[in-house]
């Protein structure tokens, strides 16, 4: 079962990426409208995917996603740019800061949803792999 | 010399050895013509079967052929309605995609009757859903008969607070009721009177104002046949929101002012 965190300050987008997140079998959404929000959030819950928007107050998603590549117990976790920032340089940086997709609003359910699932699969046979050599 | 007499009776003998050996030439000469006659007899059947064997292949490879032919054109016809239908999916995944967001909008604009809640919603639906850049929300101002902007989004400060109802494209909108969307979306300058796409908030055969997109986001081309749909039915559920949250303004505003007048009343019988 599929656990997601939706780090948005918009609640409409919110709403919209859980509803197509909830196109996954099984998926369980959280929803965290800013950076902060998300941080406790993540503290606290287990998540499989996180999606974060860049633009948001208190604390933005690119400072959002630095803390949580630096934290040992977060540092895998696949993560998803959602953003209206659509330029190169800014996809670069995105991508830089550690996250393992970027992608553009306005958005398209079966594209995020497509984009989810092949992350989920690609971290999935990564468990495995590291399972089976320290086994 | 012959050591042999030649007599009349040796002579008959040798004729009769060299007739006898001519004879066995002869019936040897025959034997052999008919052993070469029956074997090119055989040759010449097994040449005949031959033919007839290559015709029935033959015959049979022109008809695998049309047959190779005639379901090539059914995989060509089968491939073509595969992929018609995979459109056609596609096409429903994206109204269905467009439809569940109109419903999310749609959703959050009537959760509240608070004005400014009302005007925020919208322009977040302009920017996440639509993708819009730079936009400009118009509410038409009956007393002064133009367009006021009562939010604006990635316009400079220039930007009018009012337009007239003179003309351009966003008058003619407001006075027919009909949307406007430019031939190309990429607009280089912003001008407050050639918006790339305006719509007007209308309700049923009301016109109270107009949704102005002058750019879109940098990822975003142009608009597609589903956006079209997505900002007419968006603009009619703002306007239906925006006239609400209105008529609860002004209702909470009567009901204040009949509460401190009942007050009044009640505190002078006192």
């Amino acid at each position: 079962m599929p656990n997601f965190l939706v780090v948005e300050d918009s609640p409409i987008m919110r709403k919209v990426i859980a509803h197509a997140l909830k196109g996954i079998k099984d998926a369980h959404v959280v929803e965290a409208a800013d950076g902060v929000d998300g941080l406790k959030k993540m503290l606290v819950g287990r998540f499989d995917l996180i999606l974060i928007d860049i633009n948001m107050p208190l604390m933005d998603g690119l400072k959002l996603v630095y803390l949580v590549r630096k934290s040992a117990a977060m540092k895998d976790i696949p993560i998803v740019f959602v953003t209206t920032e659509g330029s190169e340089v800014d996809r670069d940086r995105g991508m830089r800061l550690g996250a393992n997709a970027y992608i553009t609003k306005p958005i398209y359910g079966p594209r995020l949803r497509e984009v989810v699932l092949k992350l989920l699969a690609e971290n999935s046979k990564q468990g495995v792999a590291e399972e089976s050599a320290s086994a | 010399m012959d050591t042999e007499e030649r007599t009349p009776v040796n002579d008959g003998a040798e004729l009769l050895r060299i007739l006898q050996s001519g004879r066995e030439i002869a019936e040897r000469l025959i034997s052999e013509n008919e052993r070469l006659n029956n074997q090119v007899m055989s040759l010449q059947a097994d040449y005949d079967e031959r033919a007839r064997q290559i015709e029935s292949l033959t015959g049979r490879v022109g008809e695998l052929e049309q047959s190779t032919q005639e379901l090539q054109q059914r995989l060509g016809s089968a491939e073509r309605e595969v992929q018609s239908w995979i459109d056609r999916f596609n096409e429903s995944e994206k109204k269905n995609d467009t439809l569940a967001n109109l419903y999310l909008a749609s959703f959050q604009l009537h959760s509240t009757l608070d004005f400014d809640e009302v005007i925020s919603t919208l322009k977040e639906i302009l920017i996440n859903l639509v993708g819009a850049e730079s936009f400009s929300i118009m509410l038409t101002d009956d007393k002064r008969g133009d367009l006021v902007a009562i939010a604006t989004e990635g316009l400079a400060e220039s930007y009018p607070t009012r337009l007239s109802l003179d003309g351009g494209v966003v008058s003619e909108v407001v006075r027919n009721g009909e949307s406007f969307f430019a031939d190309s979306q990429r607009a280089t300058e912003i001008d407050p009177n050639r918006p790339i796409a305006c719509v007007p908030l209308m309700t049923k055969d009301e016109v109270i104002g107009a949704l102005c997109v002058y750019r879109l986001l940098m990822q975003k081309e142009s608009f597609s046949s589903v956006d079209y749909e997505l900002f007419s039915v968006l603009a009619r559920l703002a306007a239906t929101a925006i006239i609400s949250s209105r008529l609860y303004a002004q209702s909470e505003g009567t009901l204040s002012t009949i509460r401190s007048f009942i007050n009044r009343i009640r505190g002078k019988n006192a």
